[in-house]
Parts: C-alpha cells; structure tokens; sequence
C-alpha cells in the first residue's frame, strides 16, 4: 500500500510540477503587484473587413464581430457601446490581451486596438483559469486546473500518510503538524469570526 | 543531501499542511460555482445619526466609523461621493458593511452582510496585501510563505524524485509534459490573436 501510495504521491505530483510553480509565483504577483511585472501593455492597431451581421442585442453583436476576427475572449458589456446609428465599441479581454474594437456605422470593417500583456502578467493570469471563451485549445487547461488542484488536496494526504508510516519521524512529525495546524486553524477562525 | 532536502520537503509541507488545503479546497469552490453556488446572503440595513467632529479625510473619518461601530476588517473603498456624502467598505472574510455618509454628514446607514460557507471560502482565497490590522499583515505573511511552498514543494520533489527513482523515463515524460504543456501556454496566449 505505501509503495502505491508513494507512486502516485511521486508521479502525480511531477505532472502538476508546473503548475505548482504558476500558483505559487502568480499567488507572490497578487500579494506583491510589483512594478516590473505590470509594465504597460503594447499597442498595437490594424484593421480587417468584416460583415457586420443583425443581433438581437450589443453583446451578440459584439461576439459576433469577435468571432469573425478569430479573437478568443471575453466581451465586457460595461466598456461595450452600440449606437443609434449602428457604430459600435467593442471590449474584449482574455489572458494576455486586451482589445478595443471600432466597427463604424455601415459595418463592413473593423478597426482594432490590441494591448498586449507580459509574460508575468499571463502567468499571473493562468493561476485558477478555467479556460478562454472561444478557445478549445484553452479547454485542455481547464482540466489541467482542475486535476492540478485534485491532486494537491491527494499529496496533501497522502504525503501524512508516508511520514505517519515511518516510526522515525512520526513524534517530530504529528508534533510538527499538531502546533501548525492548531495555529492555522486558530488564525482562520479568527479572521472569519473577529477580524 | 538527500536527507536534509527530504526534511525540508517533509517539514514544510506538515507546517503549512492546512493553509494548502484551505487555498485548494477554496480553489476548488471557486472553480465550480455550479456546484458550490453563491446564494446572495441577507443583508441587514440600519441608520444612526453620525456626530464627528474631526478632519473631514478618508482615513480620519474611517479610522472613527471602525471605532464608533465596532466594525471588523479592512477598510476599502473609501470615498467622497458627488452629493457631498461618503461610502465605506468594510470587509472580513466573515462579514461586509456597506456605510454611506449622508450628504448633510448627520447620519449614517450601514448594510451589514454576513456570508455563508461559500463566500467565506471565496473571502479567505481572495484575502491578500499587507496593511490594515495588525492581523491581515501576518496573515499575507503566511501567504507569502504558502506561496514559496508550492515552488519548494516542486523542486525539493523534483529533486526527491530524482535520487529515490532509478527507472525515471516515466518520470522525464510527465515532468517534460507539465512544462512544455505549461510553456506553449504560456506563448499561446502571448502570441495567439
């Protein structure tokens, strides 16, 4: 049993390794939003025809004209216009870029604006995704997200179990994990219930 | 070597044991909200009069409104609003309270908003910064070192991996795997339209 036990813990764990290292530099980014890892996006504009079609409402029009520019992303019906005469802003964001697109009135092309992120932004970004819209190739990280987390709470246990079953450390060990975890758990009822 | 690594790797990981599944297991929450969904929680709306006589400044007057209400938590959004009121935010992992001044300064109406289990769980996995209550800086701390851990935890168990196992080729695909899946994700959404 702790042979197998000691293999997933092993092998499960060498296949989230990635992972593991993007929570635990993006989770510093977030505590930590220096300077060095926001640098402003680049800008980069261009223009493409595109056959404006009737929607029923701004946002499936606005994902429409996503669509046909091949952009994956999110539309953000905040920042997103649709005039009376028929011109529309469109914003769209997804991991690693920003887009501010302009279709004038007679709909037949689109003038695009595209703020390009960092790499510590994207890695900032990737911590938790559960995909992109409009991206199957973004659906693979939605599992891989899913099974990273999984596999964690596993070790987790997994990993008390392997020291547990080693009369060596098991006193240095349940002693390490009794203290920690009782000052753990005190800290978080306190921040629920009193902080 | 072995030997003082494995203790890190073992070590660490029994000291941060619980922080680790508090952010996974709300990770997890999050992720799945059609599982675990966030029911709006009842709020409770109350009006006192307001009687300050100090400096009219977001943090003066937030200082006096935690102390005078007994409010839990760091204050956020703090503003002067077009009218000539204010709006405060209060907020803990356990609870949020709304406050808005008036514009005549002589009352203020306070939304208090506990949270269940779900938005606990959300509030402590969102819970980062230094600042605040003395309480919130040593709680990013221990945030920061769970963060470390999780690289600490990949590379002492590369290393681990690496000594313990002499037949490693499945070990080299799944590690190759994770970074270059990891990679040209990376380059995907850098590059990709």
């Amino acid at each position: 049993m702790r042979r197998w036990v000691l293999w997933f813990h092993i092998h499960g764990m060498l296949l989230c390794a990635s992972y593991l290292v993007i929570f635990g530099v993006s989770s510093l980014l977030f505590n930590h939003p220096f300077a060095w890892a926001t640098p402003k996006p680049t800008v980069v504009r261009w223009e493409c025809p595109i056959v404006l079609e009737p929607a029923p409402d701004k946002m499936k029009a606005a994902e429409a004209v996503a669509r046909q520019l091949g952009l994956m992303g999110w539309v953000l019906p905040w920042q997103t216009k649709l005039n009376a005469d028929g011109a529309m802003r469109i914003a769209l964001s997804r991991p690693g870029k920003e887009y501010v697109i302009d279709v004038p009135p007679d709909g037949r092309s689109a003038r695009v604006e595209e703020r390009r992120a960092g790499v510590w932004q994207v890695i900032r970004q990737l911590h938790g995704l559960m995909g992109v819209r409009n991206s199957s190739f973004m659906l693979g990280w939605a599992q891989y997200t899913r099974v990273c987390t999984v596999f964690v709470i596993f070790a987790a246990f997994s990993g008390i179990y392997l020291f547990a079953t080693r009369k060596s450390e098991r006193v240095a060990g349940w002693l390490t994990l009794g203290i920690a975890g009782c000052t753990a758990a005190a800290m978080i009822i306190y921040v629920t219930v009193a902080g | 070597m072995y030997t003082i690594v494995r203790k890190i790797h073992l070590y660490s990981g029994l000291s941060l044991l619980l922080f680790v599944l508090l952010y996974f297991v709300s990770g997890l929450v999050m992720t799945h909200e059609t599982l675990f969904p966030r029911q709006q929680p009842s709020s409770t709306v109350v009006e006192y009069p307001l009687e300050y006589q100090g400096t009219w400044t977001a943090q003066e007057l937030g200082a006096f409104l935690a102390t005078r209400f007994d409010l839990h938590g760091r204050m956020q959004d703090a503003r002067e609003l077009k009218d000539g009121g204010w709006s405060f935010v209060y907020a803990s992992a356990g609870q949020e309270n709304k406050l808005r001044i008036s514009p005549g300064h002589d009352k203020v109406t306070i939304t208090h908003t506990p949270q269940n289990t779900v938005g606990v769980l959300h509030r402590l996995h969102r819970l980062h910064r230094y600042g605040g209550p003395w309480f919130y800086s040593l709680w990013a701390f221990v945030y920061d070192l769970t963060s470390l851990s999780m690289i600490l935890f990949a590379v002492t168990g590369i290393y681990l991996w690496y000594k313990l196992t002499a037949r490693r080729l499945l070990g080299w695909i799944l590690l190759s795997t994770s970074f270059g899946y990891a990679l040209t994700t990376v380059l995907y959404l850098l590059y990709a339209p």
